[in-house]
């Protein structure tokens, strides 16, 4: 490592700066918490003891869901586990000192978590959630039986916590004790996450089957995550009882396990600040409401607003998810969050840290044309419907597509089609063919997906536009999910109000769906499925048609079929068409003029004849033989 | 040739998903740090193949030896512990993860990590991760790309996010390499620069087995290459005489052209 004694002097100091800059904000909050609970009056210190068992739970929870990416609604079901277990042990003589009963309801949560998560190695999503519901249902039902059979039917009386023969009733002692175990969790759960399983979570979340290629053992990791979680949960239940002094299975409801959700969606999936800011939010907001209508006068709207307060609660708190959901989907905690952001990172990266400018040089590529001189020079061929009249449908001039990651997908394209022409858009896997289809079309629009430059089709703009708006004008044909599989041909083809499937069924190209008109989309071979999203399409008239990868999988016989099919859809109604391709021999089938895309830029034009598709096929695409002969 | 001095035997293998077939008859043999190219037109079951070795799918048919041990039906992550790292043709996957947790993630098999590890010895964990960082960054450093390790992967050009894909995959010190199109979507700048990582690479002695449609540099690369075309084996040998063969040409070009050349 040349680099690292430069750095030496340097990186320690940096090193401390980053330690003072990581533990300062914890410290600072630690010292303010217990200033809170020393000042509060017995109301605040309820609210705060409650907050802090809440931000237990949910930073168990937002392990799971927010890091794990493992959908779970079994949570409430776990802080019962461990609430009663704590209560049945804090009765017991021997196991009932502290921290026994505690540590008992960890172990018993980790237990009900491997439960738990075995279906989880199976199933995912909403599935895994909903057999999560399964514990939910059996400790209820559970917990009321032994509340019957232990004559307590309205719940089991927790013995007082005791630590050193002092007993904590409810009062700011215990409440200082929540805060500690609340340091303590974010200080366990921080350096797991911080560290290797940090990552093996992350990597499962991303994508099982990926992390499984790199060598992630996604089986052990995904049980690691339920069981690590749950013990995190079923701690938070036995702080919970020791806090309540009873335990009733009522308590420990689905209502209860959504509650969690909310608090980790609200401060942020994944994020420990987000699950203590989520919890405040969730439990604070509906005490400080309650605080304000009761000062308010008993008369008039002050007394609607206090006989309403419960309702008003529930109904913000919709309004406040929404408003999350749709604004800060990160999470409240990420929008002031500014300081964990670089604390993982050794301190020599720092200066390294590229600014949002360096990304890519806005550098603009000189458009080539064809390499071989002489096809500048050739004439584009005579169009059927406009003769030596060119008109020109489409312009699209500096288009650009930017995902919200900040990938630029398409940098910079110009294009021009005729009326009447056929137009083949060539390039490699990911050189933004498809964002380039997507965009005209108005898909990305609604992906939060930024478009800047002009897409102009028979005189409409249609940057910005919906895809039902743009269809009018220029409409798509996607590579995959073009047609419903459950649903029959003819379904298809009435789809569409006002447009007969009459129509298709007259159609001579659109024959072979003719013996196919009963049955269901999902048994059409390849070749009839793009023939059906191109009837589709047909039955819309645009005038501009957009098909991604019409040849993909196809065998040659039906490459041909669809090919003839475009061409008629043009000779017979005029249907401009901008087909993108990777397959060149069946765009070139197809194609008057010919486009070559090249990391989000146009790098050559041409007509198709063999001397361009050999140019363009040289130039990057397929087979070059060496020294341009065979 | 023997099994020991193979990286990778294939013998008839086959996969079919419900009766559609992906592979049919697939077989060859990688000789012990060579590097090996796939070739052939979108959808014949070049990926599959490489799904195949490293274990997310299961092949109906047929046998697969890394280094002697056969793989079919192995677990994919006791496929990579054999010294198998693999790239993907899009790294869209993790695009949360920064560029330096990415490449972490690559030396799974070195860095052994658990949750009670961590819990109980944090300050040895804390240090063993400071160690793999400064070997992580060793690896961008060479590979150039040490200025992005903070960012994350899914803001990076396309090009360098191919690159740092094969740094996770050289981070783990394997034995043998599947690269799956790490030249898909680059700048003919990036190009070079792929091109490069993968020489070094296969420098280091590593067998490596590549998917590419850049036939420059397949050629540039390969001593070997195989041709699928619609799950089968079209040719195998020298890049040099099978990329000349019209029935290859046909495959990649469509009748009309090949006859037009």
């Amino acid at each position: 490592m040349p680099a690292a004694p430069a750095n030496l002097a340097d990186g320690s100091r940096a090193r401390e700066w980053l330690v003072v800059k990581t533990v300062a904000p914890w410290i600072i909050a630690a010292v303010a918490a217990v200033v809170l609970v020393e000042a509060s009056n017995a109301f605040l210190l309820l609210m705060i003891g409650t907050i802090v068992i809440y931000s237990i739970s949910a930073i168990g929870l937002t392990w799971l869901m927010g890091r794990a990416g493992l959908v779970s609604i079994g949570n409430a079901a776990i802080m019962g586990v461990g609430a009663y277990i704590t209560a049945i042990a804090s009765a017991k003589p021997v196991i009932s000192d502290f921290p026994i009963p505690i540590l008992l309801s960890a172990v018993g949560g980790m237990v009900a978590g491997l439960i738990v998560g075995l279906p989880g190695l199976r199933i995912r999503g909403i599935y895994l959630a909903i057999s999560t519901l399964a514990l939910q249902y059996f400790v209820t039902f559970a917990g009321s039986e032994y509340e019957q059979l232990s004559g307590q039917p309205s719940g089991l009386v927790v013995t007082p916590l005791s630590i050193a023969g002092h007993t904590f009733l409810y009062g700011r002692g215990l409440v200082l004790i929540l805060l500690a175990f609340l340091g303590l969790t974010v200080l366990l759960v921080r350096s797991v996450l911080r560290q290797g399983p940090g990552r093996m979570f992350g990597a499962i979340k991303e994508s099982e089957i990926a992390a499984a290629a790199i060598g992630v053992n996604t089986t052990r990791w995904k049980l690691a995550a339920f069981v690590g979680s749950s013990a995190v949960i079923a701690v938070a239940g036995s702080l919970f009882a020791y806090y309540t002094e009873v335990v009733d299975s009522a308590t420990f409801s689905l209502d209860f396990a959504i509650t969690f959700i909310v608090i980790i969606i609200i401060g942020g999936m994944g994020s420990i600040p987000g699950a203590i800011v989520g919890a405040v939010i969730v439990v604070g907001l509906p005490h400080l409401l309650t605080m304000v209508t009761s000062s308010l006068p008993q008369a008039g709207i002050g007394q609607w607003l206090q006989s309403n307060v419960f309702y008003i609660n529930e109904g913000l708190f919709g309004f406040l998810l929404l408003l999350v959901i749709i604004y800060q989907p990160d999470g409240l905690a990420a929008a002031t969050q500014a300081w964990p952001g670089l604390r993982h990172l050794p301190p020599r990266l720092k200066r390294h840290r590229p600014t949002a400018g360096s990304r890519r040089e806005p550098t603009v590529a000189p458009v080539t044309k064809c390499a071989a001189p002489a096809i500048t020079a050739m004439p584009r061929p005579d169009q059927p419907e406009s003769g030596d009249h060119r008109v020109q449908l489409a312009q699209i001039e500096g288009l650009a597509v930017t995902y919200r990651g900040g990938a630029r997908a398409v940098d910079g394209l110009n294009m021009t089609i005729d009326r009447g022409a056929i137009v083949a858009l060539l390039g490699r896997n990911g050189a933004g063919k498809t964002s380039t289809l997507r965009a005209i079309s108005g898909f990305l629009p609604a992906e939060r997906v930024r478009l800047e430059g002009s897409i102009r089709v028979a005189g409409h703009q249609l940057l910005g536009m919906t895809p039902v708006t743009a269809s009018k004008w220029a409409m798509l044909v996607p590579e995959t999910d073009k047609i419903f599989p459950s649903l029959t041909v003819e379904e298809h083809l009435r789809i569409r109000p006002g447009r007969p499937d009459a129509d298709v069924q007259e159609q001579p190209f659109f024959a072979p769906l003719r013996n196919r008109w009963h049955q269901r989309a999902g048994l059409l071979s390849g070749g009839e499925r793009q023939l059906l999203a191109l009837a589709m399409a047909w039955q819309q008239r645009p005038r501009l048609l957009l098909v991604d990868e019409f040849s993909l999988g196809l065998a040659p016989v039906a490459i041909q079929r669809v090919a003839e099919v475009i061409r008629a859809l043009r000779d017979d109604y005029g249907m401009s068409c901008l087909v993108v391709e990777q397959n060149v021999a069946a765009a070139l089938q197809v194609a008057d003029w010919v486009y070559l895309m090249e990391a989000g830029r146009i790098t050559a034009e041409g007509p198709p004849d063999t001397v361009a598709a050999e140019a363009l096929v040289g130039q990057s695409l397929l087979l070059q033989p060496e020294g341009g002969e065979p | 040739m023997t099994d020991q001095e193979a990286a990778l035997t294939i013998r008839n293998l086959s996969l079919r998903f419900r009766g559609l077939v992906a592979l049919e008859g697939v077989s060859f043999e990688v000789p012990a740090g060579a590097t090996f190219g796939i070739v052939g037109p979108n959808g014949a079951g070049k990926t599959a193949l490489l799904n195949c070795i490293s274990g997310i799918y299961r092949p109906s048919q047929g046998s697969i030896r890394v280094f002697g041990t056969e793989v079919v039906t192995r677990a994919p992550h006791r496929i990579s512990a054999l010294g198998i790292a693999r790239t993907f043709q899009s790294t869209e996957h993790f695009s949360e993860f920064s560029v330096l947790d990415y490449v972490l993630l690559g030396r799974i098999d070195h860095l052994r990590c658990s949750v009670t590890g961590s819990l109980l010895l944090w300050p040895a964990r804390q240090r063993l991760e400071r160690q793999e960082r400064r070997v992580v960054m060793d690896v961008l450093e060479s590979l150039g790309l040490a200025e992005h390790a903070s960012s994350r992967l899914g803001q990076l050009p396309y090009g360098i996010q191919k690159r740092v894909d094969i740094a996770r995959a050289v981070a783990a010190a394997p034995k043998m390499m599947l690269v799956d199109e790490p030249t898909s979507g680059t700048t003919t700048s990036e190009r070079e620069d792929v091109s490069r990582a993968i020489d070094s690479a296969a420098q280091s002695g590593i067998t490596i087995v590549v998917i590419d449609h850049d036939v420059s540099f397949v050629r540039r690369h390969c001593g070997t290459i195989v041709v699928m075309d619609s799950g089968r084996q079209l040719a195998l040998g020298a890049p040099v005489e099978v990329l000349q063969r019209p029935d290859v040409i046909e495959a990649f070009l469509g009748p009309s052209l090949a006859a037009g050349n």
